[in-house]
């Protein structure tokens, strides 16, 4: 019973097209989830930045 | 009849089988698209041009049915698991799969697993080799093989790291990566400090719990994870493991070189010694059984022979490693095994892994100065240990240390002396039960002595 009920789980929270050969686990998507948002946001101010300082990086280099 | 190997049994997207001693991937029309993706969208040419997985040839399969493609791997040297594996080699391993990973997203594909043993030690350096572990990436899905990569490589750097260089070895118990639940529960406290083992460690360890559980909480809807937030999480993951550096310890066997019975003269001797004993057998495979940091075992390697460095000390076979590393060498595998407790089968009906005795046997196989650890620190009498060693190779290279060398007197010096027939010629007589002598040399300067031995037909 319990093994279905995890089962059901595991339906409800992956998406129908494709199912992983591996079964992902429900706690390991939520906290993906979870702690996507600040790891994205983290990820694009790490680009930004350096994207910014390359840009400030060339401009010192062509004043020298 | 095609069979699959025993460990290949897990993912209906192909399979590994062996023909004429060669190992060959057949791939089934399951996994037909994402196999042709992963070709077209360039990600495989861009994997093997950076040498980060297998490459392979796709050679000829009308003879299979219901078989897609077969293609032909280049052929590893050997095979080896992660406890196996000293902690820089797992932490490569492991940056190879997230680097991996963060490739095939910009391509518009995904890792549908990250089992430690998709990775192989080739050619001194870590290399991705299942193909088939490629599936279309689906924007949004969060990373399906994230649980794995926490199991197989976060949680065993983790604990390797902070609680003792030893634990790879939990990997024997739980083949499937060390369950978080364990892994949060040995790690210190001050871990919870860290943001990345805060997160995918202890509290994905109580996610886990929780959703395990409650069948209501996760109702709502699918979750979504949008790709920035995937790339910062591999990212992060990624960072980290880049930074876990072991501190600078000396290892159990750290003097080795310089404390032992020898003299720069001696040691030369002995190296002359071995060299010429492999240019008497021209071996095309060789096993250095306590090799320590290698040095010995570099006289085969140094000559392009396929060699794997035994070590039971985890420090001296990642110095090993780094040492592979910085030279490039191509022919040395280091590898961490308690020899009185060697790697045995493993997995599903113990067929999935394979023991030490089963990669062998090989055409040499070296004991230098090993022989007092196994009959005296182990009791294992002469006979038993030579019956072992005839199964491994066709050829011994061993070197025998008697009572009154100081190695052997140390370890003799806290318990009673109940090895009345250690010496040279009850080692002569029992050896001789499983291999002819073929020679015998004095090392000058010691006391000790060096045999070519040959296993009997």
């Amino acid at each position: 019973m319990k093994f279905l009920a995890l089962s059901a789980l595991v339906l409800l929270n992956t998406p129908s097209t494709a199912l992983a050969y591996l079964d992902p686990g429900t706690g390991s998507y939520m906290i993906q989830v979870a702690v996507g948002l600040i790891a994205g946001a983290v990820f694009m101010i790490k680009n930004y930045w350096v994207v910014i300082s390359g840009y400030f990086r060339k401009l010192f280099k062509k004043d020298k | 009849m095609i069979e699959a190997i025993n460990s290949s049994f897990r993912d209906p997207s192909g399979f590994i089988f062996k023909q004429n001693s060669e190992y060959f991937r057949a791939i089934t029309p399951k996994a037909q698209e994402n196999f042709d993706l992963f070709h077209s969208s360039g990600l495989y040419d861009e994997l093997v041009s950076g040498g980060l997985i297998l490459p392979h040839q796709e050679v000829p399969s009308e003879k299979l049915s219901d078989v897609y493609k077969v293609i032909r791997p280049e052929q590893l040297q050997w095979v080896s698991y992660p406890y196996e594996w000293s902690f820089g080699m797992l932490k490569r391993a492991a940056l190879l799969t997230l680097d991996i990973q963060v490739r095939a997203l910009k391509r518009g594909m995904s890792l549908k697993d990250a089992s430690a043993y998709n990775v192989q030690f080739h050619k001194g350096k870590a290399v991705f080799i299942d193909t088939l572990s490629f599936e279309k990436l689906e924007p949004g899905k969060p990373w399906v093989a994230y649980k794995q990569f926490a199991q197989h490589f976060l949680a065993p750097l983790a604990v390797m790291y902070h609680n003792d260089l030893r634990l790879n070895q939990l990997m024997r118990v739980h083949i499937d990566g060390i369950p978080l639940e364990i892994a949060s529960s040995m790690l210190p406290a001050k871990t919870k400090l860290s943001p990345t083992l805060m997160i995918h460690i202890h509290l994905h360890s109580k996610y886990q719990k929780k959703y395990s559980e409650s069948a209501t909480a996760t109702k709502k809807k699918t979750p979504h994870l949008s790709m920035n937030g995937m790339m910062g999480i591999l990212g992060q993951l990624s960072s980290y493991i880049q930074g876990l550096k072991l501190p600078e310890v000396e290892t159990e066997w750290g003097d080795y070189y310089n404390f032992t019975n020898y003299k720069d003269e001696s040691f030369q001797a002995k190296k002359r010694i071995i060299e010429g004993y492999r240019d008497r057998i021209n071996p095309k495979t060789a096993w250095d059984l306590g090799a320590n940091r290698g040095l010995f075992s570099r006289i085969f390697s140094d000559k392009g022979i396929p060699t794997i460095a035994w070590d039971i000390d985890p420090i001296a076979v990642d110095k090993n490693f780094n040492q592979i590393e910085k030279a490039g060498e191509t022919s040395l595998l280091p590898l961490v095994v308690d020899l009185t407790n060697p790697s045995n089968s493993l997995g599903w009906a113990n067929q999935e892994r394979m023991s030490l005795e089963e990669r062998g046997p090989v055409d040499v196989v070296m004991a230098l100065a090993l022989i007092h650890h196994i009959s005296i620190s182990n009791n294992v009498p002469f006979s038993k240990f030579a019956e072992y060693l005839s199964r491994l190779g066709n050829y011994l290279i061993l070197e025998f240390v008697p009572k009154g060398d100081s190695q052997v007197d140390i370890l003799l010096q806290t318990r009673e002396d109940i090895f009345n027939q250690y010496d040279q010629k009850n080692f002569e007589k029992f050896f001789g039960e499983y291999f002819e002598i073929l020679s015998k040399d004095d090392i000058v300067g010691s006391s000790r002595t060096l045999y070519l031995l040959k296993k009997k037909a």
